[in-house]
């Protein structure tokens, strides 16, 4: 029981944010559908017809449709199958963790060593993200039954159960194959890349699969043997041989990796390649950037750096392959219409400097929290004491921390810019290159205010640091986003800290705003060197 | 050197944890070119002391001094004249050896590739391997590359061969020689005791957060300290032997009498003329014997 116990605690940030996500979207979704799609049979046969041609251009993100002029149907597409995608990541990140990253830490060697099996382990950690997951759709489900009641057209619930039984499903069979990638690699990050790249090809064949292409060989994604349910919609069920497959599919894989596991050597992939006789080495790296200040850092980085400079830029050209068409249908909306304007979204360019600037600001935070995470760990793990104990005053470590931070995201944001500036033109949507190089410069600002606050928090409570700084950002873009829909105060946006972003793209430069930002970023780095500078290290 | 300022030196030096942990008014003083071993039992405050003298701790009273630098005060100048072996390993992930030497040395400056890859052979290390993959041996060997790679006047090295095999203990041993030859000074904080009589000139015990004695290795052993153990023809005079002054741990078997002996052995020998003694054993303790009685705090401080 101790072993489960642990299973559990050791699964709780991943299942809290899940959990955090999964019931903001299930509440929220049936309550802008209240507010949107209209009282009378034709206004919510409008908006179904509508929001059909948008759920065409968004099958990279969304399963198709069913019944979108009903509040079910709404629930359906906009708010469980945004999930798919969210909770199949964390059931990644709970695979590679439970098959690797505990093993990297040292934690399995130690409950083996005190006698534990290797079955009964694996079966506790099984378990315990069975029960974890179970309780995490529960709550989502309850949460859109209840958005569904507060919206004033209440979904039943045993529907909301049958699409539950589903999603868990398809959770448990992401979590089962991510834990059997997990041991036929070495580290953690290996499996992530490995049971994340084989779940993202699934996913594609399922997104293929719902414009009835990759028919021959559609049915080996859980994805798409996920999608082919709809218990919530009139007249639909739960396809039960389908919803079987994957239960039957996750106990396969968990079945072979819990072998594999058993099977294998701790540390090890459970297929070894020999050892190669490499001629050693006692020179240090080549590599003139490990010698220079900030270089060094970014160089430490570059995998990461590569991908967010991959992946970005990439987000962005997929933004603007169906902006046009989202605008144009959104506007043919009234309601969206309504919505649109309230926002002040009526054209491309100022949808693209709100919708897309305000993604990025988000997605760069994100950025700078987990280069915080870094700082963080620097000082758990060790690293912190060997930099400390060169001769380099602590104001350079954490002025040559938050340069290598801006400099990483003037790199990330540089090729951004410029993959949006080529999506527009392919695209034929007439954006300002200037606008959108100011916008991205500008986007800095916010890279700095939360290294800033990063810096500043890091030196008194690292993880609380961290954990702070994502429910700041996750809070602020929520509020941002949802302060128009609902009509909420002007104040209660401007709680945001994007708010002080603005909209430099397709709006006036609220300089001062701008200022304020860089005033934070600044005012946070100044209390980081003098924590630096106060705190013990390595205590 | 009579005019050089000591390679170490504190005063009063204190760091206050609560609950009677830390280090409380330490007062030493090493001079260039010695050797330090400085031992205690775990949880005792060797490493408080050091990261205190790398200026990774703050004190909460007191100063320490390297080389009349001030250790917090001037903490930049005084790490570039120290090489330092932390107590616990840091953690690189997917690092290769050779990466985090070069980024060491790209912070330190003025590092010679021949004196690391010089290092490296002799400690035996490949540094082409990924951190994850080293054994715990070979990442201490990493870290003692990284304190020796500049060369410099001061080691501050804390527990420096934990996880080495015997062979390149002694590797370790003579880089400490060779180091102590060419002038430089070495603080060593060791439980193996084989390690101070190797490499040590002077030693220093610390026990509960104080310092409870400094001196030579030869002071130490040269304390004096007495094993006694008496074999009487009769019953033993109890009543005069507990009235010798220094004589400690009496215990008694039948005709035998043992026990430790501090100071002049006259008294002793006073208290059992007359008697019949059928055999009589003085023995210095052994070094362990030395430090083990300092650690349990049976041995007077000071």
């Amino acid at each position: 029981m101790t072993l489960f116990r642990l299973a559990l605690r050791l699964g709780r940030v991943g299942a809290i944010a899940a959990g955090v996500i999964g019931i903001a979207a299930a509440v929220a979704q049936p309550l802008a559908f209240a507010q949107l799609a209209g009282n009378t049979p034709a206004e919510r046969a409008l908006f179904a017809e509508q929001m059909e041609i948008l759920a065409r251009q968004l099958t990279y993100l969304l399963p198709l449709p069913h019944g979108l002029g009903t509040m079910a149907g709404w629930i359906e597409w906009r708010a469980i199958g945004a999930l798919e995608v969210i909770f199949a990541f964390w059931a990644v990140m709970a695979g590679s963790g439970a098959g690797r990253g505990d093993e990297e830490r040292g934690l399995v060697e130690h409950w083996l060593a005190q006698g534990v099996s290797r079955a009964r382990y694996i079966a506790a950690r099984i378990a315990a993200f069975a029960l974890i997951t179970t309780i995490v759709v529960t709550l989502t489900l309850a949460a859109a039954g209840v958005g569904s009641a507060l919206g004033k057209e209440p979904v039943p619930a045993s529907a909301l159960a049958l699409q539950g039984i589903a999603l868990l499903g398809l959770v448990l069979c992401c979590y089962a194959m991510a834990l059997f990638a997990a041991q036929l690699v070495t580290t953690r990050r290996g499996a992530v890349a490995l049971g994340g790249g084989a779940l993202l090809v699934l996913y594609l064949i399922a997104v293929v699969a719902r414009t009835d292409g990759a028919e021959s060989f559609r049915w080996v994604s859980p994805f798409w043997l996920y999608d082919q349910n709809h218990p919530l919609t009139n007249g639909g069920t739960l396809d039960g041989p389908k919803t079987v497959a994957l239960y039957v599919s996750a106990l396969i894989f968990t079945t072979v990796a819990s072998a594999a596991f058993v099977q294998r050597d701790l540390g090890a992939p459970l297929l070894r390649r020999p050892a190669r006789d490499t001629e050693p080495t006692t020179l240090p790296a080549r590599d003139p950037f490990l010698r220079i200040p900030v270089l060094a850092v970014l160089d430490q980085q570059r995998m990461s750096l590569l991908a967010w400079t991959f992946v970005l830029p990439a987000l962005a050209a997929f933004f603007l392959s169906f902006t046009r068409t989202l605008v144009d249908t959104m506007l043919a909306t009234p309601s969206f219409r309504v919505y649109l304007e309230r926002a002040g979204l009526g054209d491309y360019t100022s949808f693209i400097g709100v919708v897309w600037f305000g993604t990025l600001v988000l997605l760069l935070s994100i950025y700078a929290i987990v280069q915080t995470n870094g700082w963080a760990a620097d000082d758990q793990e060790g690293r912190l004491e060997i930099i400390a104990s060169q001769p380099v005053s602590r104001t350079r470590i954490v002025v040559e921390r938050l340069s290598a931070l801006l400099a990483g995201g003037a790199i990330i944001v540089a090729a951004t810019a410029i993959a949006l500036v080529i999506g527009a033109a392919a695209t034929q949507i007439d954006l300002d290159t200037g606008r959108v190089a100011l916008g991205s410069t500008l986007a800095l600002a916010v890279v700095f205010a939360f290294g800033g606050l990063g810096a500043a928090g890091v030196g008194w409570r690292p993880r609380t640091t961290v954990i702070v700084l994502g429910a700041v950002a996750i809070a602020g873009y929520f509020l941002q986003e949802l302060a128009p829909l609902f009509g909420w105060p002007p104040w209660v946006g401007d709680l945001s800290l994007y708010a002080l972003y603005g909209n430099p793209v397709s709006g006036a430069v609220d300089w001062p705003r701008l200022g304020a930002l860089v005033g934070i970023g600044a005012v946070g780095s100044v209390i980081g060197v003098a924590a630096m500078r106060r705190r013990d290290i390595g205590r | 050197m009579s005019g050089a300022p000591p390679a170490i030196a504190t005063l009063a030096l204190t760091k206050d944890y609560g609950a009677h942990r830390g280090i409380f008014g330490l007062d030493i003083t090493i001079g260039q070119g010695e050797v330090f071993g400085f031992l205690g039992p775990n949880g005792a405050g060797k490493t408080t002391t050091i990261k205190l003298l790398m200026g990774l701790l703050h004190p909460t009273r007191g100063t320490g001094t390297i080389f009349g630098l001030d250790c917090e005060r001037d903490a930049v100048a005084v790490k570039r004249q120290v090489g330092y072996v932390p107590g616990e390993m840091p953690q690189f992930g997917g690092w290769r050896g050779a990466e985090i030497v070069a980024y060491v040395a790209g912070l330190r400056g003025g590092v010679s590739d021949a004196v690391i890859s010089s290092l490296a052979k002799r400690l035996d290390l490949d540094l082409g391997r990924r951190y994850r993959e080293f054994s715990h041996g070979n990442k201490q060997k990493l870290l003692l590359v990284l304190a020796f790679m500049h060369r410099p006047p001061l080691l501050i090295l804390d527990e420096p061969t934990g996880g080495l095999d015997p062979l390149h203990q002694q590797v370790f041993y003579e880089l400490v020689r060779e180091a102590r030859n060419e002038g430089t000074t070495v603080f060593l904080s060791s439980h193996v005791l084989s390690e101070v009589e190797h490499v040590c000139d002077r030693v220093g015990i610390v026990r509960e957060g104080s310092l409870v004695i400094v001196g030579t290795l030869a002071e130490l052993i040269g304390v004096r300290v007495r094993r006694i153990e008496i074999v009487f023809a009769g019953e033993p005079p109890l009543a005069r032997l507990g009235s010798v002054p220094g004589l400690e741990k009496l215990d008694v078997s039948d005709h035998r009498v043992t026990g430790i002996l501090r100071g002049e052995v006259e008294p002793l020998l006073e208290a059992i003329t007359g008697q019949r003694v059928v055999d009589l054993h003085s023995r210095e303790p052994s070094l362990e014997e030395i430090f083990l009685s300092y650690y349990s705090g049976s041995a007077p401080t000071g």
